[in-house]
């Protein structure tokens, strides 16, 4: 990210944590900011979803996005938590079509809810088990050395 | 007066022969136009991200190979990179070429098991255009057999170097290879490219604007397909790639038949790149020594690379500790096979074939 | 085959019934294209041109279990993969034969700790033979497969 760009994105959301994590310019928000952020940054050429990850912490779950800007050729990272209780993030299916499957994922792996997705249900394990969510530290199943 | 119509669901998968693995595809017909196609994944998820929280670096490498089966060396690499990427370690020069060495001809290999499987696919020239295509592979899959040991799963690339160094015999043979590959993929030119039916059936078909694209996350020949150059070897370049004179071969207007011109002309650069590689590789020593346990800073890193599918990442946690913290497999299929609805919407039942096969998916990645 | 005896009249011949079935049985086995992971690849590799499966009789591969001897279980089988499977190999007519081909489909292999992957595919059918390898060369299958052969030979063709 220039350094153009960044005061631009300073003035649009005051207050935002800037970073530099493994040379990608990081912006760590709040939940609720989630979608206008990403809007922001596709406005301004950050059109390439590339991943969606999700990162259980040790008292909250992370969920980073990493967008690629084809015309500048950088990256923007964006960091959001939620809690551990009651994990739910807006989804940002309206802003990038890419995120559909990923959110999906997310949820299907750790349980995190994303709020507006039109279609949230299991995509790689099948429906029906309640609590079953594998890629929590905290999941066990006989005989597997967790 | 109209003709009274339903719409009926067609079950396909997860045992039919186009599907290329085990993908099932839930498709709404009103009568031979699909109006939905809802694909039910996970019928190969080995849960190989919990896997790797299990196991140390080493040990998850041969784990890498079974990602992307086609493709084993990209996976190797990727997963190589962010480690290395979190540890800041130095490769010998002659380990990065023969990085891309092998990740070429790994590429070639890759894309003829493509133009085979969607050659039968379509039918075109019946079974012959498959046997053609893995004519050709067996010769690379011999290649690679002599520079890392094994026949299909490699875990050749490695944190610290390669396994495994390129003699005499084995460049001997590549250049034999390359002499006579390029007049290999004129001849599978011949079959497909003016092929009447193959031309029917494929162009104009499945056709996918570039925003759409975009929007889902393609990437790959097929979003090159779309008439965007994007490729991860220009823009980020890693390995030693920067060194290289090479194109990026790009479509017109996306359907199918776009994205088949563009593999076939990635066959041709990448006999290009592995030519210019072969003359740049330096004298030296491969890998570098590493503890079987070794630790890994703590830290978080992205690597990203352009596997034959697309733009293949891996996102890693570290906590510091012997075994990953978290690893994410940012797999291109995934994103690919999710635009499918998008594209097959409003095309006719048999055209659903030709767009699956040039998508050109792997369940292995897709599942992980 | 067995003993062949030959009468004067050179267009008959004599053999008991049990062997002439089996040995129509084991040369033209029609296996399922079932391929799941890894071994699709060399199972493909190995009905293409250098290795060729046509030579043993074994290359037909059909679409359907209805028109299938064998299956060739290649690949992990997973547990959303696993009521499939099983209805695949009910559809199958009789008689039918399993091949478990590789690490994953005989014992979970490197999954052996995965929470989604089942620990050999003899827990859901049974068996005939087994070809260990990760995955297995295609030589190895074309063992495997004159293997089953050999054990078709011995099996009784009536039950």
């Amino acid at each position: 990210m220039d350094k153009e760009f960044l005061e631009e994105f300073k003035k649009e959301f005051p207050g935002v944590e800037i970073k530099e994590i493994d040379g990608k310019p990081t912006v760590i928000v709040d939940k609720e900011e989630i979608v206008s952020v990403c809007d922001f940054l596709k406005k301004r050429g950050y059109v390439l979803p590339v991943s969606i990850s999700g990162v259980e912490l040790e008292d909250r779950f992370e969920i980073v996005y990493h967008l690629f800007s084809i015309s500048r050729a950088t990256w923007c990272v964006v960091e959001t938590f939620t809690s551990k209780d009651d994990p739910f993030v807006p989804s940002i299916y309206e802003v990038f079509r890419g995120a559909d499957w990923q959110e999906r994922e997310i949820y299907d792996m750790f349980g995190i809810v994303f709020e507006g997705h039109p279609d949230l249900r299991r995509i790689l394990l099948e429906e029906g088990e309640d609590d079953y969510f594998p890629l929590r530290k905290d999941f066990r199943e006989d005989g597997s050395p967790n | 007066m109209a003709l009274r119509t339903e719409e009926i669901i067609v079950n396909v998968g997860p045992q039919h022969p186009s599907t290329h693995g085990v993908l099932r595809l839930l498709v709404t017909l009103s009568g031979e136009t699909i109006i939905k196609v809802d694909p039910v994944i996970g019928y190969l998820h080995r849960g190989m991200e919990k896997i790797a929280e299990k196991r140390t670096y080493i040990q998850y490498l041969p784990f890498t190979d079974r990602w992307d089966y086609l493709a084993p060396m990209f996976n190797n690499m990727v997963y190589t990179l962010a480690v290395e990427k979190l540890m800041n370690l130095e490769v010998p020069p002659r380990a990065q070429y023969l990085r891309v060495i092998a990740m070429e001809l790994n590429r070639i290999a890759s894309h003829l098991v493509w133009f085979a499987t969607f050659a039968l696919d379509l039918s075109a020239v019946t079974m012959s255009a498959y046997m053609y295509g893995f004519r050709e592979r067996e010769e690379i899959l011999d290649l690679l057999e002599r520079l890392s040991g094994g026949r299909m799963l490699y875990s050749y690339i490695c944190p610290g170097g390669v396994r495994g160094d390129a003699d005499d015999e084995f460049l001997r043979q590549l250049d034999k290879f390359l002499d006579k590959f390029p007049k290999k993929i004129e001849e599978y030119e011949t079959f497909l490219s003016q092929n009447k039916v193959f031309e029917f059936r494929t162009k104009g078909v499945g056709v996918l604007p570039l925003e759409t694209a975009l929007n889902y996350g393609v990437t790959g020949p097929c979003l090159r397909g779309s008439g965007l150059a994007f490729d991860i070897r220009k823009v980020q370049p890693y390995c030693v790639y920067d060194q290289f004179v090479f194109d990026v071969p790009i479509g017109d207007n996306g359907d199918c038949y776009d994205r088949y011109k563009v593999r076939i002309q990635e066959m041709r650069e990448a006999v290009k790149i592995i030519r210019q590689a072969m003359e740049m590789m330096p004298k030296g020593e491969i890998k570098k020594k590493l503890p079987p346990q070794f630790k890994v800073p703590e830290g978080e890193t992205f690597a990203l690379i352009e596997s034959p599918r697309g733009a293949l990442g891996v996102y890693l946690v570290s906590n510091g500790g012997t075994k990953p913290y978290r690893l994410k497999i940012r797999a291109p299929s995934f994103s690919n096979l999710s635009v499918i609805n998008e594209i097959a919407r409003g095309a006719k039942v048999q055209d659903l074939i030709a767009i699956l096969g040039s998508l050109d998916i792997l369940l292995g990645e897709i599942d992980r | 085959m067995g003993v062949i005896e030959k009468l004067p009249l050179p267009r008959i011949i004599r053999v008991p019934a049990n062997d002439l079935f089996s040995w129509a049985r084991r040369n033209s086995l029609w296996p399922l294209t079932y391929g799941l992971a890894c071994c699709a690849i060399e199972m493909m590799a190995t009905g293409a041109s250098r290795f060729d499966l046509d030579r043993f009789g074994a290359s037909v591969f059909r679409a359907t279990p209805r028109q299938a001897d064998v299956m060739i279980v290649a690949g992990t089988v997973t547990k959303k993969m696993a009521r499939r499977l099983r209805r695949l190999w009910e559809e199958m007519p009789d008689p039918k034969w399993v091949i478990a081909m590789g690490a994953c489909a005989i014992s979970g292999g490197g999954f052996y700790d995965s929470y989604y992957v089942v620990q050999g595919v003899d827990k859901i059918v049974p068996v005939d033979v087994y070809i260990p390898g990760c995955p297995p060369s295609p030589e190895a299958l074309i063992n495997g497969i004159l293997t089953l052969q050999e054990k078709i030979r011995r099996e009784p063709a009536f039950i």
